[in-house]
């Protein structure tokens, strides 16, 4: 198990697909890391479900890149 | 929760339930969209065939009308509150964003929400479930 900021930083600007283990205030904080990679479509591919289980699936790196703004 | 003005959306953790299992993802509130907005892949990794889906919405965005397919999650968690039968729209998102859906209104009518950015803070509270009464966790921020 790592902390996920630790994961965050070790796969920088990847998408990472972890088990969580620890939550403190509904956010998770500690997890075990189940796959990585920078394409986001071959992580999907990869993650597999089961129930009982919850998946977190996130970006190493920043929601929005730099000089973009949004309007969905 | 607390909101950082320094970013160009407001990302929240969403838990979305599903006959497959559970997957949690950063969503970008949106108090702009009628329906709460899930990728195909999240909704097929779920256990749901968007393609299959009889119910489809005509989507008015800043550019065009789509029509996307709507299916109904099992459940939708925000800052711990569980909301059941959330209806979802599914439709992709550009690949420059890296939040994986919008939390629209489909959810966000459950509940009240605040949206305070002189405190830094967003609260979502008093959660009504519209077919089952009220949630049991309440006052959640």
């Amino acid at each position: 198990m790592s902390l996920i900021g630790e994961l965050k930083q070790k796969h920088k600007d990847e998408w990472l697909a972890i088990e969580v283990t620890r939550y403190e205030n509904h956010e998770p904080v500690e997890g075990t890391l189940l796959e990585h990679d920078k394409e986001r479509e071959r992580l999907w591919q990869k993650v597999q479900l089961s129930r009982g289980k919850r998946i977190y699936v996130t970006y190493a790196g920043p929601l929005i890149e730099e000089g973009y703004a949004v309007a969905f | 929760m607390r909101l950082d003005p320094n970013l160009p959306v407001i990302p929240l953790r969403v838990v979305l339930g599903g006959p497959s299992g559970e997957i949690e993802v950063e969503m970008a509130l949106d108090t702009g969209a009628t329906y709460a907005m899930v990728p195909w892949d999240i909704s097929q990794k779920l256990g749901y065939d968007p393609a299959v889906s009889r119910e489809r919405a005509k989507l008015v965005t800043a550019s065009t009308t789509e029509i996307a397919p709507l299916i109904t999650l099992d459940y939708m968690e925000v800052l711990g509150v569980r909301i059941p039968g959330i209806q979802v729209a599914c439709h992709d998102l550009p690949p420059t964003s890296k939040v994986q859906g919008l939390l629209g209104l489909s959810y966000l009518k459950n509940c009240n929400l605040s949206l305070r950015y002189k405190d830094s803070q967003l609260e979502l509270e008093d959660c009504w479930n519209l077919t089952a009464g009220p949630m049991k966790e309440e006052g959640l921020t």
